[in-house]
C-alpha cells in the first residue's frame, strides 16, 4: 500500500529516534504551559493581542518596511531587498567578498531563513567556510545532517550519537556527558569567533519605528557571531516586523515562553547599527537582507495568517504527527504544522501539497500558537487545493462513497451490504482502516424498516 | 525607450498592497506577573553579593573592566589590576548595569564609550555592578528606557539544552554571572 511520504518516513524511523523526539516534545510542551500559565495573568488575552498586532503588521507591511528601511539606514545599517533565494545568496556573497575578497570563515548563528535559501552550500561553493555556532546546528553540520526542529535542531539525536560524531571529528576524548561535549564544542568554536571577520544571523523582530533588530538566544553564539566580527549580515523574512518597540514585551514573553518555557532567553540583543566612532567594539558594518522568497504571494492569498508566525516551534512540539514522524519526515526546513502550511504556500502546491495530509486535524497546534494561526482551517483549504490540482489523489473508496452517497438507489444498496463489510476481502483501503481500528459491529435493525413498520 | 528592469526593491514594493502608515494605537498589554528581581535572578543561576566582595572574586584572575566600572571601583578605593592584553584571555569581565528588570531577572547592559560589548560575553565570568535604584518593575519599563545604543538584556547565564534536554551552562557566553550591589 502506497503511504503518504510523512507516514512512510515515520514507519521507517528507529524507535530510538522516535523516543528522543517524543520525550523532548512532551517536555517542551509542559515547560511552555507552566511558564505561560504561571507567569502571564491572561494567556488568552496575550495571544489575542499578539494576533491582532501581527495582523496589523501584515496589513501595513509596505509602509512599515519603508519606515524600517529609513530608520535602519539612519542608524548606519545597510538595507538590501531580495526578491528570492537566488538574489539573496548573490547579495550575501557580494557583501562577504567586500570584507574578505579571498574568501574565509563565516560564523553563523542559527537562522531558518538562511536554511530556507540554502545559503551554506552556496557559500562553500564560492570560497567561504560557513561554521554553524549554535551547538545543535554545529552537530547538524559535522554530521552533514539537517535540523529536525526550528528551535531545537537535534532532538532526534541522543548523547551517544553526538559523542560518536565529536570523537570522529577529533574534538576531544570520547565522552557521553553533555557538559563535556558542550565544552568541546565551545573550545573548538571559540577560535572561530576570535578570528572570523564575517558573521551571519537571522532576525527575530525588526522594529519599524526605530530601525533596530532584535535577536534572542540562550548560548551566546548569536551575540558573538554578530559582535566579534567586522561585518554582520542579518537575514530576515519581510514579515518579521513589529511596528513599535512597545510591542516587544508581549512578543518577547510569548516567544521565550512558547519556545523554551522561559520568561526570556538568556540574551535579548537589541542591535542599533554598527559600531559607532566612540565605541570600543562591535561590527563596522551591519547589513539587513529583507527576504521575500514567496511571502508577498502568500500575503495576497488564503494562507496569509501563516505569516504571523514568530517561529516559536510550539506547534511542532504539541503535534502528534510531528512527535511520531520527526521534522525530517516533512522534507523541508519548516516542518510540523507550521511547515505543512508554509512549505507548500511558499514553494507551491504541486511540490509540497501532500504535506497538508500530515495531520489528524486535532487542532492542538492552533491552541498553543502564540499568534493564534488557524492552522487546521488552512490545512483543509490546502487539501482542497491540492486535491483539485491532482497532487492529493482521492482514494478509490472515497470515489465509491461519493458515487453511492449521491444516488438514492446506490445508498440503499450500500446500507443493505454494510453488515457484510467485515467479511469483505482486505485491500489497501480496508487495511488502512483496520490497521489501528476494529470495524464496528452492526447491531440492531435497519432504521428505515423499523420506522416504516411502526 | 528601453525600460530598465525593476530592482528587487521595486518588485517587492510593487507586490505589496498600499496601506496607510497609521496603525493600531500602542498596545497596553501589561499582562505579566511581577516578581522580586533577586528571586528571579537567583533562580536563573545568577549570584548576588556586594561591591566589597569584588576583590575576592577577581583575586589572582585576569580581568577586563569597562572604563566606567573601573572608575566606580577606584572611587571606592578598591585596588584594580589593569586590563589583560586581550579580552579573549580575561577570566572575568566587569561592567556596570544600565538597568535591572524585576519581572524577568534581567540585567540590561548598553554599548557606549569606554564599554566593550564583549566584556559581558567573552570572559567565562561576568561581574555586574548595580545600584538598587536601577531596578525597574517590568520588561515594558526596561524597553521604554532603551537608549539609541545597541544593548543586551542578560537573563541569567549562557545555557543550552540541545543535548538530550540536559541543561549545560556557559556554552559560549559566561557560565557565571555575579551582581554586586554598589
Amino acid at each position: 500500500m502506497k503511504r503518504p511520504k510523512v507516514e512512510a518516513f515515520a514507519r521507517n524511523l528507529s524507535p530510538e529516534t522516535t523516543a528522543s523526539v517524543r520525550s523532548a516534545s512532551v517536555q517542551k510542551t509542559k515547560a511552555r504551559k507552566e511558564i505561560l500559565w504561571d507567569d502571564l495573568k491572561d494567556v488568552e488575552a496575550a495571544r489575542t493581542e499578539a494576533a491582532r498586532i501581527k495582523d496589523d503588521v501584515l496589513d501595513r507591511l509596505k509602509p512599515l518596511l519603508l519606515q524600517f528601511e529609513t530608520a535602519a539606514t539612519a542608524l548606519g545599517v545597510q538595507v538590501h531587498w531580495c526578491v528570492d533565494g537566488e538574489s539573496a545568496r548573490a547579495k550575501i556573497l557580494e557583501i562577504c567578498r567586500q570584507t574578505e575578497p579571498q574568501g574565509g570563515v563565516v560564523v553563523k548563528a542559527k537562522s531558518m531563513a538562511t536554511e530556507e535559501i540554502h545559503l551554506n552550500d552556496y557559500l562553500e561553493e564560492h570560497g567561504f567556510t560557513p561554521v554553524e555556532t549554535d551547538l545543535g546546528e554545529f552537530v547538524v553540520q559535522v554530521d552533514h545532517d539537517t535540523p529536525s526542529h526550528i528551535v531545537t535542531p537535534i532532538i532526534h539525536k541522543n548523547r551517544r550519537q553526538i559523542a560518536a560524531s565529536f570523537a570522529r571529528e577529533d574534538l576531544g576524548p570520547y565522552s557521553e556527558v553533555p557538559e563535556e561535549l558542550a565544552m568541546q564544542a565551545r573550545l573548538h568554536l571559540r577560535q572561530k569567533f576570535e578570528s572570523a571577520k564575517i558573521g551571519i544571523s537571522g532576525v527575530n523582530f525588526a522594529i519599524a519605528e526605530t530601525g533596530r533588530i532584535v535577536l534572542v538566544e540562550n548560548e551566546g553564539n548569536n551575540r558573538l557571531s554578530t559582535t566579534a566580527v567586522e561585518t554582520h549580515i542579518a537575514v530576515m523574512g519581510i514579515e518579521k516586523l513589529l511596528a513599535r518597540e512597545s510591542d516587544l514585551p508581549l512578543f518577547l514573553r510569548l516567544l521565550a515562553g512558547s519556545a523554551t518555557g522561559q520568561r526570556l532567553t538568556s540574551y535579548t540583543h537589541f542591535i542599533a547599527g554598527p559600531r559607532r566612532s566612540d565605541e570600543e567594539d562591535g561590527p563596522r558594518e551591519v547589513h539587513v537582507i529583507l527576504l521575500d522568497n514567496g511571502r508577498t504571494r502568500v500575503l495576497a492569498g488564503k494562507y496569509r495568517e501563516i505569516l504571523r508566525c514568530i517561529r516559536c516551534g510550539a506547534c511542532l512540539n504539541v503535534c502528534p504527527v510531528y512527535r511520531q514522524a520527526s521534522g525530517h519526515a516533512y522534507g523541508h526546513v519548516y516542518s510540523g504544522p507550521l511547515g505543512a502550511v508554509l512549505a507548500p504556500a511558499l514553494e507551491g502546491i504541486e511540490k509540497l501539497g501532500e504535506l497538508a495530509k500530515a495531520s489528524s486535524l486535532c487542532g492542538a497546534c492552533e491552541e498553543v500558537c502564540p499568534v493564534k494561526i488557524p492552522i487546521p482551517r488552512m490545512l483543509l483549504e490546502l487539501r482542497d487545493e491540492a486535491t483539485q490540482a491532482g497532487v492529493i489523489k482521492e482514494v478509490i473508496p472515497w470515489k465509491a462513497f461519493a458515487a453511492g452517497a449521491t444516488q438514492p438507489a446506490g445508498w440503499r444498496m450500500g446500507l443493505k451490504l454494510l453488515p457484510m463489510a467485515k467479511f469483505a476481502p482486505g485491500g489497501p483501503a480496508k487495511q488502512g482502516w483496520t490497521e489501528s481500528r476494529e470495524l464496528p459491529e452492526i447491531e440492531g435493525r435497519n432504521f428505515r424498516k423499523w420506522w416504516n413498520s411502526r | 525607450m528601453v525600460e530598465l528592469p525593476m530592482t528587487d526593491r521595486e518588485k517587492i514594493l510593487a507586490a505589496l498592497p498600499d496601506a496607510t502608515a497609521e496603525g493600531l494605537p500602542p498596545t497596553e498589554w501589561t499582562g505579566a506577573r511581577s516578581h522580586v528581581f533577586a528571586d528571579v535572578f537567583l533562580a536563573l543561576g545568577g549570584k548576588i553579593g556586594t561591591v566589597s566582595d569584588f576583590s575576592d572574586l577577581v583575586a589572582g584572575r585576569s580581568v577586563w573592566l569597562d572604563d566606567d566600572a573601573r572608575q566606580e571601583l577606584q572611587s571606592r578605593g578598591i585596588e584594580l589590576p589593569s586590563n589583560c592584553d586581550s579580552i579573549w584571555d580575561a577570566a572575568v569581565g566587569v561592567t556596570l548595569a544600565q538597568l535591572l528588570v524585576a519581572e524577568t531577572g534581567t540585567i540590561a547592559v548598553a554599548a557606549g564609550p569606554g564599554h566593550w560589548r564583549l566584556a559581558s560575553l567573552v570572559p567565562p565570568v561576568h561581574v555586574v555592578l548595580a545600584r538598587r535604584d536601577q531596578e525597574v518593575p517590568s520588561l515594558s519599563d526596561a524597553i521604554a528606557a532603551l537608549t539609541d545604543r545597541t544593548s543586551v538584556f542578560i537573563s541569567g547565564t549562557s545555557r543550552t539544552a540541545d543535548i538530550e534536554g540536559v541543561m549545560v551552562r556557559g556554552v559560549h557566553g559566561p557560565g557565571e554571572v555575579w551582581l554586586l550591589w554598589l
